[in-house]
């Protein structure tokens, strides 16, 4: 009966796709099985890293320059750094391309080996490893020209961005409400402050070397003060680190060994410049925060 | 497992982004409904031109998805929207009715369509004009089917709503996103706010059950792909069929 | 501008939106089928998942499937887990679709197929079926639209798709209206012809089963 076959046929045809949906699910299943640590065919690691021979780095977008991601491609002076540094171990950088959660998930469950730029509190350093600092962006309202600044009062009433992750972001709501605005990356807040859709902005004083606000004239950068915002003296001026898995302290020790290394070579003053980060920004005296990893 | 202190900072963050939340579902799910409908009545116009554009426009905004609509919108045309001082939040307003309301218009045409075309021919040989017929026919009799579907798209667009954060827009992602940045515990973090939006869409879906079960009995119409109970089943069909077996023996 | 990124984005947006497609479909179909089993316990177990399936944003249960199965050993990649979570998501909303479609199918054939000794399967294979399918196109299709949008999660678990590289690009050349309307341009001209399609497919398959 034609009706029949058609039927069958195509009962035929869901078992059919139903084993092969499952036969792809196994396969995916046991291609992530954690395969067990070999050392490398160079010297003797001293750390272990998510997949051997390679370095998994979990960045959550570019925040140009400290670090800039195109297409799983690294760079910015957070990149550099961690190119040199797998380099030097004989590792592949790989990137784990999504967002500042996803990242943030990724290391913390050993998915990824790092993420980069990240400010450090107490509370935080609870559920990451941290290495040592690596450079520090003093904070500043950007404004137009003819926005009349004051200081953080003239502010009240106003749109003021920021980039939710960072340091500044809470201290913002809390002072000001819904006159914080909160932006997913520094190139959307900056575009925003230029369209006129935020009175002012406020992130590190290196933004005014970056697009979307280098090429502009307009825009002037008041730099915060302790006490602006109810900020300490730790948030006006933060410190960047990068996070390893707690589970994972000797990648962040070696981190911290390799960037101690460029800074007695005089490498680590070159890269600085190279990438467009001026004295003001950079650091050559390394401090490890307090670390929490089990607390 | 973060202590309780970290909770409650979570769910005041998120009371807060909460509200937001139902401002932007709720002014948008109306603003849906009544595009949709007007694009609907529209779409079955007596005008091929009307017809044609209509047709042309729900297409479109089918196949955009919201967020890339937003992001055009508030960064695309940032210069615009800053001079017209149009904010983040009618942006978003604006995308997800634009977004849902074409999808609704297909619901509410799909409705319309439902009814058979003898009651348009009957209706017109009694002389009642497009527009009554719709009104005093058609739409009558479409409502209990609609009830699912229209809380569907409110769903939806409790759902998208959630992209408005990625515009800045303050609803519960971007409170999420807050909570994650200041404690780090980011698989709490969106298991909890999943728990806020099952709060808000879980009763939503029982009040719209209990709905089609009143409109049924209102206004007496049963439609099959809605209520279980009413229509007949296999084990009804099988004693329908017994006692139809059982009345010829009988005779 | 560089078209490269956008090129395989598309690619990792095809291959969650048609595995977590297809997967949708036969999750809907086996819930529906369960469902027609008429045993209570089960209906009233698969009804409250549904339920809860439907009333959780996708971007949370592709969270739970990744990073939260995790716990209990079970790891995916990026992309198996967007398909899965996805295809339950999009699986749980189909399934009422398929039910209803079931449903249309009027008593009366039920009864006089039962009458003419069909078995309750049988009644299903050769009665319900043809008849609900091309009821069931509709939705199906619009499942396959809604999912390649939502195909945009699976960057969330660092599968970088279509928008999560165009927003990455517009942060890197600062060229926003540029890319937004490429994006836009692109969903528009793999989405429409579909849609298209499909409308053409049911209107065939439609009058050919109208009797």
């Amino acid at each position: 009966m034609h009706v029949r076959s058609r039927l069958t046929r195509g009962v035929r045809f869901g078992l059919a796709a139903a084993a092969v949906a499952s036969l792809i699910g196994l396969a995916a299943c046991s291609s992530s099985a954690e395969s067990a640590p070999e050392s490398s065919e160079a010297a003797e690691p001293a750390f272990e890293t998510v997949t051997p021979g390679k370095l998994t780095v979990a960045p959550y977008g570019s925040s140009p320059p400290a670090i800039i991601q195109d297409s799983g491609k690294l760079s910015g002076l957070l990149g550099v750094l961690l190119n040199g540094f797998a380099e030097h171990h004989g590792l592949e950088v790989e990137a784990f391309e999504t967002d500042f959660t996803g990242a943030l998930a990724a290391t913390q469950q050993g998915r990824a080996d790092v993420t980069p730029f990240i400010y450090h509190t107490d509370e935080r350093a609870t559920t990451v490893y941290y290495t040592s600092s690596i450079f520090q962006l003093p904070a500043a309202a950007i404004t137009h020209k003819d926005f009349d600044y004051t200081g953080p009062e003239s502010l009240e009433g106003a749109r003021v961005g920021a980039v939710v992750g960072q340091v500044w972001a809470p201290y913002l709501t809390e002072a000001l409400g819904d006159g914080a605005v909160l932006f997913q990356s520094a190139a959307e807040a900056g575009t925003a402050l230029v369209n006129g859709q935020i009175d002012a902005y406020v992130n590190s004083a290196l933004q005014m070397y970056n697009a979307p606000l280098a090429d502009n004239d307009d825009l002037v950068a008041h730099m915060l003060e302790v006490g602006d915002f109810d900020m300490p003296s730790t948030v006006i001026t933060n410190i960047a680190y990068n996070v390893v898995p707690c589970g994972n302290p000797a990648l962040a020790e070696a981190m911290n060994e390799y960037l101690q290394g460029l800074e007695d070579s005089g490498e680590w003053t070159k890269i600085n410049e190279e990438v467009g980060f001026s004295e003001e920004f950079q650091l050559h005296e390394f401090t490890v925060p307090a670390q929490g990893c089990g607390k | 497992m973060p202590g309780p202190q970290v909770w409650q900072e979570w769910l005041e963050l998120m009371g807060k982004g909460l509200v937001g939340t139902l401002q932007l579902s709720l002014i948008s799910s109306v603003l849906t409904i009544l595009v949709g409908a007007v694009l609907a009545i529209l779409a079955v116009s007596q005008f091929a031109v009307v017809r044609g554009f209509t047709r042309a426009w729900i297409e479109l905004f089918r196949a955009i998805p919201v967020l890339a609509l937003m992001i055009l919108m508030y960064f695309g045309f940032g210069p615009i929207a800053a001079q017209l001082g149009i904010n983040a939040f009618a942006i978003a307003v604006i995308c997800l009715t634009l977004s849902m309301s074409s999808y609704q218009a297909e619901i509410f045409r799909g409705a319309i369509r439902g009814v058979p075309a003898t009651q348009w021919a009957a209706a017109s040989s009694l002389g009642l004009s497009h527009g009554k017929t719709l009104r005093l026919v058609i739409i009558p009799q479409i409502i209990p089917p609609l009830i699912p579907a229209v809380v569907n798209i409110v769903v939806g667009v409790i759902k998208l709503s959630a992209l408005a954060s990625l515009i800045t827009v303050s609803e519960l992602s971007l409170a999420a996103t807050q909570a994650v940045s200041i404690s780090f515990y980011p698989l709490h973090v969106y298991v909890l706010l999943g728990g806020f939006y099952a709060v808000l869409i879980l009763p939503l879906i029982y009040f719209s059950r209990w709905l089609e079960k009143w409109t049924q009995r209102r206004f007496g119409m049963v439609s099959a792909a809605i209520d279980r109970s009413l229509v007949s089943k296999y084990s009804d069909a099988k004693d329908e069929a017994k006692l139809a077996e059982e009345e010829r023996k009988l005779v | 501008m560089n078209f490269a990124p956008f090129v395989s984005a598309l690619g990792t947006t095809l291959q969650v939106a048609i595995g977590a497609w297809i997967l949708s479909i036969l999750i809907g179909l086996l819930i529906a089928a369960l469902r027609e089993l008429e045993v209570r316990a089960v209906d009233r177990a698969l009804g409250f998942l549904v339920t809860l399936v439907r009333a959780t944003p996708e971007l949370v249960l592709l969270y739970i499937v990744f990073f939260g199965i995790a716990y209990v050993g079970v790891r995916f990649d990026a992309i198996p887990a967007a398909v899965i979570a996805l295809g339950i998501s999009e699986g749980a909303f189909l399934s009422e679709y398929f039910r209803g479609a079931i449903l249309t199918v009027s008593g009366r054939q039920r009864a006089a197929a039962s009458s003419l000794g069909m078995s309750r399967l049988q009644t299903f294979r050769f009665v319900v079926l043809p008849q609900a399918v091309p009821v069931s196109i509709p939705p199906v299709v619009n499942a396959f639209v809604g999912l390649l949008k939502m195909a945009t999660l699976a960057a969330a678990v660092g599968a970088p798709e279509l928008l999560y590289v165009a927003r990455e690009q517009m942060a890197l050349t600062g060229d926003i209206l540029q890319i937004a309307f490429l994006v836009v341009i692109v969903y528009v001209v793999i989405t429409i012809p579909l849609t298209l399609a499909a409308s053409e497919l049911e209107h065939r398959v439609r009058s050919r089963l109208v009797a």
